[in-house]
């Protein structure tokens, strides 16, 4: 129960309610990358006003945490596949959206993080 | 009478079912976003199709000759897939590479007057598939040591950087110019907006004073308003890949074949093949090494019953000689010349010879990238004979692809 109302207590204010004045609190944003058909490797990075924060190589699928993320940040997403085909995702809402979905070799995207 | 005269229109109607259903599929997969599997060896020879498939392949044999055959092939992975998408991800991908590397096939054998003669099924197993490179880890790491590719992980990483001080409002204008330099091959130059264009040239000057290799060729291309940036890398890329479709592939097989009556082992062919490129695959002109063995377990008909008595070995080395597209690298036309050991180890017949030796000439003309005429010369050096057989082979996803009106090769996706 007590897990409900502090689960509550971080979400969002709703679009009724005004938007508080402050900076954005960090949240973590987690990466995950796949792979079709073959292997691949990829990489993600960070940025916050051109400056690397945190970098992470995936090979061949898995996902990554950056556990301090705030809006206007760029999630950065490059690599290399062998197959068909790598899936990016990205577990908040950005821009462009995710999961986007990459058929060629090597392939390279940044999402702008917009909450 | 009956059966003499529907069998051709059977076999007819059962491609054209074939077509339409894998077309079907096709259209199902490219809606769904999901490439199917062929385009892995789309530069893959005729050759080396006939000794393994990736998907399907219907082959219809010695057309005009009295022993007829239609054979399937099929990987049973891939139809696994059709069924299964999420299959498709790595970790199953790799986790089936054994079935991936095999091969099921069923056919059956019609006279001359296209009556049933018997059923084939069979197995082959890629012992050894160095071309399959979609989990090679020397082609990863190739790709990761190339220059060009390596310069573009860290040009999109540099300029991503800056488009972070950029801010969010106008940010989002950049983004669409950003994903199209990065994955697009048909994004010129000259086509992004100067803004943007400004950001990357001054992030190139960076990498200039830090001496990242490549720089200093990419500046020079970037004068040309027609330079594609994508298209210069991801030939990088195919490059990488091609040099792998000349590496070996050995595969070994068993296939049984019936009575008419449908009962099986009249027949068992224990077979074996090696297929090896000689000379660069980027090359217009490719050479291969063809070679194949065989040894037949036959019914010897002169003994009662049923039996396995006769045993022929059959030694078939050969040179595949192939013309590659001039852009696309994809073979077009292949010449295969071969000669035939043929030894007949048990169970020779009166008047037989035990060892028969031809030349053989192939001439296999690749309509499209799954469809391809073969036309089987062979010659019999001390007899002087002369005969042919002429057949056609395809392959389900060049059919599904010529139903979707891209049968045409296929050059770098954007």
């Amino acid at each position: 129960m007590a897990k409900k109302t502090s689960a509550k207590a971080s979400r969002p204010r709703t679009a009724a309610q005004p938007a508080p004045m402050i900076a954005a609190q960090p949240t973590p944003a987690t990466v995950t990358v796949s792979f079709q058909e073959g292997q691949g490797t990829a990489t993600a990075i960070l940025f916050r006003n051109g400056a690397n924060i945190g970098q992470a190589t995936l090979n061949n699928g898995g996902s990554h945490t950056f556990p301090n993320v705030i809006a206007g940040d760029t999630i950065h997403v490059d690599g290399t596949l062998t197959g068909t085909s790598a899936t990016v995702g990205i577990d908040r809402s950005t821009s462009p959206a995710t999961p986007a979905t990459f058929t060629n070799s090597p392939f390279a995207d940044g999402f702008d993080i917009l909450t | 009478m009956k059966r003499h005269f529907f069998t051709p229109w059977l076999i007819l109607g059962l491609s054209v079912f074939a077509l339409d259903s894998f077309g079907q599929s096709a259209k199902t997969d490219s809606a769904k976003g999901i490439s199917t599997i062929l385009t892995v060896d789309s530069l893959a020879s005729g050759s080396y199709k006939d000794i393994f498939t990736s998907f399907f392949q219907l082959a219809v044999k010695d057309l005009t000759g009295p022993s007829k055959s239609v054979t399937l092939n099929t990987n049973p992975y891939a139809v696994m897939l059709k069924h299964n998408d999420s299959l498709a991800d790595y970790k199953y991908y790799r986790k089936y590479t054994w079935l991936r590397n095999l091969n099921l096939s069923v056919g059956a054998a019609l006279d001359s007057g296209y009556r049933f003669n018997g059923m084939t099924a069979g197995l082959t197993y890629a012992i050894v598939n160095n071309r399959d490179y979609t989990v090679k880890k020397k082609f990863l790491n190739e790709l990761l040591e190339d220059s060009v590719i390596d310069y573009y992980a860290k040009l999109s990483r540099a300029v991503d950087a800056a488009l972070t001080t950029v801010p969010v409002s106008r940010r989002e204008t950049y983004r669409k110019d950003y994903h199209r330099l990065f994955n697009d091959s048909t994004a010129k130059w000259a086509d992004f907006d100067s803004a943007f264009k400004a950001i990357v040239l001054r992030v190139i000057d960076t990498l200039e004073t830090q001496r990242v290799p490549y720089t200093s060729s990419i500046r020079k291309l970037i004068r040309d308003p027609k330079f594609v940036f994508y298209q210069t890398v991801h030939r990088s890329y195919e490059n990488d890949k091609s040099l792998f479709q000349n590496r070996g592939l050995l595969t070994a097989g068993i296939t049984d074949t019936s009575y008419s009556t449908g009962l099986f082992s009249k027949n068992l062919q224990l077979t074996t093949a090696y297929i090896k490129g000689l000379t660069k695959p980027t090359r217009q002109f490719n050479i291969q090494i063809d070679i194949k063995a065989a040894v037949n377990f036959a019914d010897d008909t002169l003994q009662p019953g049923r039996n396995l008595n006769r045993e022929v070995f059959t030694l078939t080395p050969g040179l595949d000689l192939v013309l590659n597209g001039n852009k696309s690298h994809e073979p077009w036309f292949e010449f295969d010349v071969s000669g035939s050991y043929m030894n007949v180890w048990k169970g020779l017949y009166a008047k037989e010879t035990q060892v028969v030796n031809t030349i053989n000439g192939t001439v296999r003309i690749l309509v499209t990238n799954d469809v391809w005429i073969p036309i089987q010369i062979k010659y019999d050096p001390k007899r002087g004979n002369v005969f042919g057989l002429l057949n056609v082979t395809t392959n389900f996803t060049g059919l599904g692809n010529m139903v979707n009106g891209n049968s045409k090769r296929s050059g770098p996706k954007s």
